[in-house]
Order: structure tokens, then C-alpha cells, then sequence
């Protein structure tokens, strides 16, 4: 076992440059006149600072003499300093957000990671009881009912289900707000008094002695987390019904129920652990994506998360932005694939002799 | 049994779906005379603020800096114009009339502030004026503010608005006065190696431009040449605000020492960002800027020993501001938006375009037009169930959109939009353009109307001239192309164009692309009318209408590879040689490849009326010289100005509308 993680993880750097190769070639067949048209406005001598800016930064350059420079940085001829370079930390600075890429990964992360956690439990654990209730009673009322409630949430796009959110518990009853924070809640968390301990602001507000703020917190997460949920619950409720369907027909269910073990316990735990395997599987990528950000989820509901900074980064071609939240966003799915496979080694031995 | 189930489900939600959809509009069931009893009701609209001291503003544009001697767009432009004051300021929704604000009185040739030959400007600085960190402001920061400004340079900045003026007709930034053969332009590396001499001398010549008299407490700009418009330029924007001097040196920015200045200049704005400079702002204005959240938020709060006693205008606020914090949120999305609006969290209704003007009209409950709005008539209250109010017929204007024809395109390296790049019937030469008939031609071709009333709603109007309403030469009588098929089809048969084999253009025909950035509508509809009207004319003459992502659209602009396209300002002051010098010997005039002659044509006329301190001799000059060669020679089709409409929430108070601030003033709001 600890063979094969450890050949997972000396395989991870590998794949990462391979992430890292393949973003940055693809964004190389955009011109240099593009690349730059960012930082460029509709001014007087424009020509002139776009030509100036495409030779400070080289974008005339061979691919691989920029995918380098991206890489380790560069060497400033006067004083013999390395700067810039990913591998030496410095990502640059994302002119779509106005600040060093560092420092808005270290501001949005967080946002994105504590969304990311609330919403586990609703968006995994619902769906998939919702798939077990509807395995239980196949082909019955309630089956229907449940097949049919996750089907129509699967088929509204997360904008439009979003919206009528908002629409709803918001703009007409003004109970779930958007943001983070109320307005009087983040002049609290903005000033000095309030200590920003993990940057998770439920966590923070309690550490801080606030729970007002921890509540106010909370409002704000309920339509993001609604929203997350819903739209993703008849995947899990889809899953998990047919996996346990699978299950419950397997000749080991007849045995244990030939035997006489309670109908309770042949469910939870002959059948239930059997058709988990899936939904592990399916958990990754979910925690993966949720904290890769959702960017149409933060957008609307104006959450500053990861998501929300990687849709006006696309939508304004900030190209050292998106290369960053790329590789972040790859990051997070290689760690993540590897939790999945190491926890599926756990769960079913094949995979560890294979 | 499972069949059974299923049939019964999809009736409930067939039937289910029948009732919503049959249902009648709410509109349809309510009673004529229940709507009119509500009509009467209308105290219940006036709602009040849940936070009547706090302002929170929905915007869809952070600052790009909030370093004044570089930030030129209105995201940052509102912050600095709320923490810092001018000079003077404009009077109230009045862009061109002018009131002191740090300074005493406003220059005029009558109180001597104004020379008799206009090459000296001076201002009487206010005293007991005290910056936001409690210092006192003195003429030296006054002085010091411009002269960093101009040093600080870079093309990206609106510093030529000063250099101008100061330094000289035509230039646009310091680096040419270092350098007229070569100008280092945004080259900060290639600045340094000039000589030291050299370097100081420019510094010093700046500051021989600005000069402060402690002893008399004035400060005095010698300026090149007279300039008309140099009043106008001083009342709003970064460029024109008094700031600390010990503040910008310890926060990053030029001390004013002459031998340092070139380290200060065209710093990259990602630089500039990580400075105090950069990412706060420290001024003498109503508020005081708390903190910036890129992306997130911007709080403002009152300055609460601001040092305005005396109102500006009749009616204008004194001391301390009645909005205690200002909260300016980033909010991209329009439902998000009006939804904030809607549950009261925001104090602004901002739509993203005139498109969705017809969706916030469903939210109005009382209607005003300006001119009742600010002779202080009551609002009429037609549905005091619904939210917002709106404010109709704003006719003050400082922004427009136009269509330039490029007059010789490049074709270095090919060109697709002139199809095949002669006159052979399957393309344009590159410099189809050149030949006035085409461009008189096309503008005849275009059918204004139906741009105005389908596009901007019937709440526009048109354009005669290149000035805007209320600017010094507007003139609404002044001969103007409208929608006529003939006069177009005549023009293309005077037309100087044959082919090879002597075909004439109107024979031959053309095909050649009108060219726009995905995702503006605007623009795309104005290709497509562009297209339309040429069809009109003859099915030999093809515009394809070509939608390009905007940083190819950029590209190709910026490589002056399309032959027709969209061209816009918005005013950095209210003057009229903001518009006509950007349009015709500047910026658009290189854009558009104008000929030398033609250049040199309005230069002339520019460079006379600009520095022509009679206001009537310099209308004269604008309505008669230069409005007939524009109308002439038709360098561009000029469209629309849109009457601006106003939506807002019940408690709003002590809103107007001023074309030129960057959104709001808010010490002049108030909320109840």
C-alpha cells in the first residue's frame, strides 16, 4: 500500500508539469497582441505601449524560452536577482483582480474551501440518502417522487436555478443574502479588531467571540449550498439507487436474508458498503470541483470565492491569471484523485494486488 | 403497478403546469379600480433605508489604481473624486460652470486670476484646509500635486490633459519633452540613461509651469499657449486633485526631489499597486478611504472635520457628510444586482445597458422627468406596490458612439476584411475610404431611425455635430446626413473609384467587412444597419458583418486593419477641444489614418479656437469653420447621445445629474 502511494505521489510533480505544458502551449497560440490587449487601453500611442509591453515580457519569445521564464523567473542583468518564476513562488499579479495571484489565492481560497465545506454534507449526504430511500422503496410512490424531485433539479442550469434562488429568498423575502457577509459584518471582520485565525470566516467569527457573525455567515451560505446541492442530488440520488439496486440482487443479500438477518441490517450492512464504491469515487471529484470553485454559483450569488475570480480572469483573457488557477485547479484534482484511489485500495483489495 | 404510478405523476405535472401557465396575469385580475386606489395611496412608496447612514453602491468596474497621477477610468476616478477636492468644481448638474473649492475664487480675466494674454493662470488657495491624517494642506502640495503628476507621465495616464496646455500644444507626455527626436515613451529603463543635466532640467521646467507663492498664498500655472479649456480641465478627475506631499513620499511615491523624478516614471500599474499610492488614498475630500478589497468592495467613511463651511451652490451640503459609510460592491451580475436593489440592500439601481431599461420599468412605481425632477416637483406615484422610481429625459450627455472609417487600412501581412483588396467587385482598395463620395455615401446609407428607436429605444438624439449638447459650438442647426437611399446611390456614382477595366464603382460594387466585438450589441446592430443600408442601395454592395472576441478585435484595431468601426468617447472635461482635437487631430485622427492635409486642415482650426479665451469668437470659429469642413469631409457618421434615465430607491435624496463625474458625489446624498 505505501508502495503505491508513494509511486502516486512521485508520479503527481510529473503530471503537474504536464498540466502546466499543455495550459501554457494552448494559451501560446493566442498572439502576443492578444495576450497583451488586457493591459492595453483605447488610449492615444496604444501602438506603441502594446509593442512596448509585448517586448518587456517577451511574448515574442520561443515558446520554450517563455514557458521557462514562466517556470523558474529571470535573471535581472543589473543586479543579478532572480524574479518572478511559479517555482519560486511568484505567480505574478492577476490584472483581472487587481492584485498579486498569491495574494488573491491566499484571499479567495478560503471563501471557496468554506463553501466547499458546507456543502459536502447537503450536496453528498443528501443525495445519496436520497438514492438509498429510493432503492428501499423501488418502484413505489415515494421512489417516483424522489427520482422525479432530483431529475428536475438536474435539469435546471445552475444559473437559472441560482437566480430563482435569489429571486425567492432574497430579493422578495429577503432571508438568504448573497456575499459573504452582511455589510456591518464585514466592516467588523475588516477592522482591527477582529483576528483573522484561519480565513474561514464561520470559523474566524467564533474564535473571535462573534456569533452574530457566525450567523450572518451562514445566511450567506445557505443559497450557494441550496443551489450546489440541488442541481448535483440526482447524480448522487442516480448513483447510489442503482448501485444498491446492483447490491441488494447480489446472491450474498439472498444468503443473508435466506438466514434470517433483519431487513435493517442486510441494507446497512451487506448492501449499503457494497454500493458506497461508487459515490467515493464520485465524492472526489465533487470536493475537487467544489473547491476548484463554482464559478457560476460564486458569480451570482457575488461569493468571492476561487470561482468568481477565474470567471472575470476568462472573460477579461488575463492569461497569467488563468494559468495560475489552472494549476491550481489541477492541483486540487491530483490530490484529490489520489485520496479517491487510496481510499478505493482501502475499501476493495483488488486494487492494491493490481 | 409501476406504470400505473408513472401515468398518474406525469398527468399531476402536466395538469399542474396547465393551471400555472393558464393562470391570468396578475395585471389581468386586478380590478381597474383597486389599481387606482393604490395609485392614491402613494405614501406607502415612500419607503425608508433599513440604514439610513450607510450608502451601499452595486458597480461593475473596480479601479484600475487609485494612484491619482495614473488612474483614467471612472471606477477609480469615483474614489478620488469622493477623498480628494479640486480647485475648483463644477456647480452642481452644471459641467461647464464652475465654483471654487480649495481654491478662493475662480480665475477669470475680470478678478485677474486669468492674464490679459492668457498665459497665466492663478489660483487663491484656500486656508485651514487639513488632509484626512490632520496635516494642513499648503500650496506646495497644490503645486506639487501637478508637477508629480506630469513627471509621473506614461500614455496610459491623463496626464497629457496638463502637459498639453503646460508644455506645449500637441505633446502628450513628459517623456517627449526629455526627448523630442526620440521620446522614450513608457520606457522608464530608457529615460534613466539620458544625463543627469538633462533630467533636472526637465524637472525643473515642470515645476517653472506650476509655482507656488506661500507669502500670497496662490499658486500659478504658466501655461504655453492660452487654453481655453484649462478651467474646465481642473475641476474634475485624478488629474486635478490636491494631495499630500509627505503623504505620496512616504507612501511610495516621487518626494519631489528633481534628481529622482525618473525612477517615479510610467511605473507599471501592477507596481504601483502594491504601494500606499497605489491601493489607498489619502486627500482633503468629504470622505475617507477606509479600505480596498479588490474585486469585493471599497468603504468609504465621512471625514467628519471636512472644512467646507460655506455651501458650494444654493442648496449644497456643509461639514460632515450625511452619509456616514460608503460601500461600493462589486456585483457583475445584473440579476444579482436588482435583486440586491429590490431586497434594499442597495441603495443603486444600476443596469448593465439600455437592454435592461425594459425589465427595471416592470419595477417602477413613480416616474419624473428631469427638468420636474430638479424644480422640485413631486414624483408621480403610479403603483406604490412596486419599489423604484425613475428619472426620465436626462438630456446631459458626456459619452457617445460614432462609426470612423479607417482611410487607408493596413494591409501589412493581408487584410480580410477588404475581401480581395482592389476595386474588382469582390473586395475594397485599402484606401477605399479616401475618396469622400464613399464616406458621404455610407453616410446616407445608414438609417438613423431605426437605430434610435429600435436600439436606444426612442430615447436618444441624434447628433448634428461633433460637439455635445451644451458644449461651446453645438449647434442643432447645423446641416447633418440623414437615412437617403438616393443621395447615397449618388454619391457612390460621383464616386473617383473604377476598376481596372474603367468600371465605376456603382457598377462594379464592393465587399468588404463591418466589424464588431462579440457581445456588444450596440455595435453589432450598427454593423448590421451599416450592411442593411448598403444593400439598399444595390445588392453589388456587400458589408459582411463580422463579430471578432474583443482581444482580436483589439488587435486589429490597434493594427488599423478594419475599414469601418465603431469609434467612442466618453468627456474627460466638458469642453468642446476635448472632442474635436480626440477626433480630428489626435488620437481617432491616427486611428482613422486621416491624410496629412485633412489633419492639418482641423489642427489648424483646433489650435485657433483653443486658445481663444472670447467665448463668442471661439463658438464662431467651432459653428463656422469647423462644424462645415466636418460636415464636408465626413471622417465619420455621427449617431446618437442617449437621454439618460435615472432609477432609484424611494429614500434616495440630493441625486442630480453631472455628465462628468465618475458616478457619484455622494457628500452631496442623503437617505430618509
Amino acid at each position: 500500500m505505501t508502495q503505491y502511494i508513494v509511486r502516486r505521489l512521485l508520479l503527481m510533480p510529473l503530471t503537474l508539469i504536464g498540466v502546466t505544458l499543455l495550459i501554457f502551449g494552448m494559451l501560446s497560440f493566442l498572439s502576443p497582441a492578444e495576450r497583451v490587449s488586457l493591459y492595453v487601453r483605447d488610449i492615444p500611442k496604444n501602438d506603441i505601449v502594446m509593442n512596448s509591453l509585448i517586448e518587456r515580457y517577451g511574448l515574442d519569445d520561443p515558446f520554450l524560452a517563455q514557458y521557462w521564464r514562466w517556470m523558474v523567473g529571470q535573471k535581472d542583468a543589473e543586479t543579478g536577482e532572480w524574479a518572478g518564476g511559479i517555482l519560486r513562488g511568484n505567480f505574478g499579479y492577476s490584472r483581472s483582480a487587481n492584485q498579486n495571484i498569491v495574494d488573491l489565492i491566499k484571499r479567495r481560497f478560503p471563501a471557496t474551501v468554506e463553501l466547499a465545506l458546507y456543502s459536502i454534507v447537503p450536496l453528498i449526504g443528501v443525495g445519496t440518502w436520497l438514492g438509498i430511500v429510493a432503492a428501499k422503496n423501488h418502484d413505489k410512490l415515494i421512489d417516483q417522487i424522489t427520482r422525479l424531485f432530483g431529475i428536475l433539479g438536474y435539469s435546471f442550469p445552475s444559473f437559472v436555478f441560482g437566480l430563482l434562488m435569489l429571486m425567492f429568498f432574497y430579493a422578495k423575502y429577503q432571508i438568504f443574502p448573497p456575499d459573504r457577509l452582511s455589510n456591518w459584518a464585514m466592516l467588523v471582520v475588516s477592522g482591527d479588531s477582529f483576528t483573522s485565525y484561519t480565513s474561514l470566516v464561520t470559523v474566524d467569527a467564533l474564535l473571535n467571540g462573534r456569533f452574530d457573525i457566525f450567523l450572518d455567515a451562514l445566511r450567506h451560505l445557505v443559497l450557494p449550498i441550496i443551489t450546489l446541492s440541488y442541481i448535483n442530488w440526482a447524480l448522487y440520488l442516480r448513483i447510489m439507487r442503482s448501485s444498491m439496486l446492483e447490491s441488494m440482487n447480489q446472491d450474498y443479500i439472498v444468503t443473508a436474508r435466506a438466514k434470517g438477518v433483519k431487513e435493517k441490517d442486510v441494507l446497512n450492512k451487506h448492501a449499503k458498503p457494497n454500493a458506497m464504491i461508487p459515490i467515493v469515487t464520485m465524492s472526489g471529484m465533487t470536493i475537487a470541483g467544489l473547491l476548484s470553485g463554482v464559478t457560476i454559483t460564486e458569480t451570482i450569488f457575488i461569493y468571492p470565492g476561487i470561482g468568481s475570480a477565474a470567471a472575470a480572469a476568462s472573460t477579461q483573457l488575463d492569461v497569467v491569471t488563468i494559468l495560475s488557477l489552472v494549476l491550481l485547479t489541477g492541483f486540487i484534482l491530483l490530490v484529490a484523485n489520489l485520496i479517491v484511489d487510496i481510499t478505493y485500495a482501502f475499501l476493495d483489495p483488488r486494487v492494491r494486488l493490481s | 403497478m409501476r406504470s400505473k404510478w408513472y401515468v398518474l405523476f406525469s398527468a399531476l405535472v402536466v395538469l399542474a403546469t396547465l393551471l400555472v401557465a393558464c393562470q391570468p396575469a396578475a395585471e389581468e385580475a386586478a380590478p381597474a379600480a383597486e389599481a387606482v386606489e393604490e395609485a392614491a395611496d402613494a405614501e406607502a412608496f415612500w419607503r425608508t433605508s433599513a440604514d439610513p447612514t450607510t450608502w451601499v453602491e452595486t458597480s461593475i468596474g473596480d479601479p484600475e489604481t487609485l494612484d491619482t497621477s495614473r488612474d483614467y477610468e471612472t471606477g477609480g476616478g469615483e474614489i478620488l473624486a469622493n477623498v480628494y477636492d479640486t480647485l475648483v468644481f463644477m456647480e452642481k448638474d452644471q459641467a461647464s460652470t464652475f465654483v471654487p473649492m480649495l481654491a478662493t475664487e475662480v480665475p477669470s480675466l475680470e478678478n485677474g486670476g486669468i492674464s490679459e494674454d492668457g498665459m497665466t493662470v492663478t489660483f487663491k488657495i484656500r486656508e485651514g484646509v487639513k488632509f484626512h491624517d490632520g496635516s494642513d494642506m499648503t500650496v506646495d502640495d497644490v503645486a506639487f500635486s501637478f508637477v508629480r503628476r506630469i513627471l509621473a507621465g506614461s500614455t496610459v495616464s491623463p496626464q497629457w490633459m496638463l502637459v498639453e496646455p503646460l508644455m506645449g500644444a500637441g505633446l502628450v507626455d513628459i517623456a517627449e519633452v526629455v526627448d523630442p527626436a526620440n521620446p522614450p515613451y513608457d520606457d522608464q529603463a530608457t529615460l534613466k540613461t539620458y544625463d543627469a543635466a538633462t533630467l533636472a532640467t526637465v524637472c525643473e521646467l515642470v515645476q517653472s509651469k506650476v509655482v507656488a507663492d506661500a507669502a500670497a498664498g496662490t499658486v500659478t500655472f504658466n501655461l504655453s499657449q492660452p487654453w481655453a479649456p484649462f478651467i474646465a480641465t481642473l475641476a474634475n478627475g485624478g488629474w486635478a486633485v490636491v494631495e499630500s506631499k509627505a503623504w505620496v513620499g512616504a507612501n511610495g511615491g516621487w518626494d519631489g526631489d528633481c534628481a529622482t523624478w525618473q525612477n517615479y516614471y510610467a511605473v507599471p500599474t501592477e507596481e504601483l499597486n502594491q504601494l500606499g499610492i497605489g491601493n489607498s488614498a489619502m486627500g482633503t475630500g468629504p470622505y475617507v478611504f477606509d479600505h480596498w478589497t479588490p474585486g469585493e468592495e471599497i468603504v468609504l467613511t465621512a471625514n467628519e472635520n471636512y472644512w467646507m463651511t460655506e455651501p458650494m451652490w444654493e442648496g449644497a451640503p456643509t461639514g460632515a457628510a450625511a452619509i456616514k459609510t460608503v460601500v461600493i460592491k462589486q456585483v457583475g451580475e445584473f440579476s444579482t444586482r436588482l435583486a440586491m436593489a429590490q431586497a434594499g440592500d442597495a441603495d443603486n439601481i444600476l443596469a448593465g445597458s439600455t437592454e435592461d431599461w425594459p425589465i427595471l420599468d416592470e419595477m417602477v412605481g413613480g416616474e419624473i422627468t428631469y427638468a420636474e425632477y430638479m424644480a422640485g416637483e413631486p414624483v408621480v406615484i403610479t403603483d406604490p406596490t412596486k419599489p423604484f422610481y425613475k428619472v426620465t429625459d436626462i438630456t446631459f450627455a458626456n459619452t457617445r458612439t460614432d462609426i470612423g472609417f479607417n482611410f487607408n487600412v493596413n494591409v501589412e501581412g493581408g487584410n480580410s476584411f477588404i475581401g480581395s483588396g482592389v476595386l474588382d467587385g469582390d473586395g475594397i482598395p485599402a484606401d477605399f475610404f479616401s475618396d469622400v463620395h464613399v464616406r458621404r455615401a455610407f453616410s446616407y446609407c445608414f438609417d438613423y431611425d431605426t437605430l434610435a428607436t429600435e436600439v436606444m429605444q426612442g430615447e436618444a438624439n441624434r447628433a448634428p455635430v461633433l460637439m455635445l449638447p451644451g458644449m461651446i459650438g453645438y449647434d442643432e442647426e447645423a446641416e447633418q446626413y440623414t437615412y437617403d437611399i438616393d443621395k447615397c446611390v449618388e454619391e457612390l456614382q460621383a464616386s473617383e473609384w473604377v476598376s481596372e477595366d474603367g468600371t465605376q464603382l456603382y457598377d462594379l460594387g464592393f465587399r468588404m467587412s463591418a466589424v464588431y466585438n462579440v457581445g456588444n450589441t450596440l455595435r453589432q446592430t450598427i454593423a448590421e444597419l451599416v450592411q442593411a443600408g448598403m444593400q439598399e442601395a444595390g445588392p453589388q454592395f456587400v458589408v459582411e458583418v463580422v463579430g471578432l472576441p474583443w482581444p482580436t478585435f483589439l488587435a486589429n484595431i490597434n493594427a488599423k486593419k478594419i475599414p469601418i468601426f465603431i469609434i467612442g468617447w466618453l468627456s474627460d472635461y466638458f469642453d468642446t477641444h476635448n472632442w474635436t482635437s480626440t477626433f480630428t487631430s489626435a488620437y481617432y485622427s491616427f486611428k482613422q489614418n486621416f491624410p496629412d492635409e485633412l489633419r492639418a486642415q482641423f489642427t489648424e482650426i483646433n489650435s485657433r479656437a483653443v486658445q481663444e479665451n472670447d467665448p463668442a469668437e471661439r463658438e464662431k470659429i467651432y459653428k463656422e469653420e469647423f462644424n462645415t469642413l466636418y460636415h464636408e469631409t465626413a471622417p465619420a457618421m455621427l449617431l446618437f447621445t442617449t437621454k439618460g434615465r435615472h432609477y432609484a430607491q424611494p429614500w434616495e435624496n440630493g441625486w442630480y445629474a453631472n455628465p462628468i463625474y465618475s458616478n457619484k458625489w455622494y457628500y452631496s446624498l442623503s437617505k430618509d
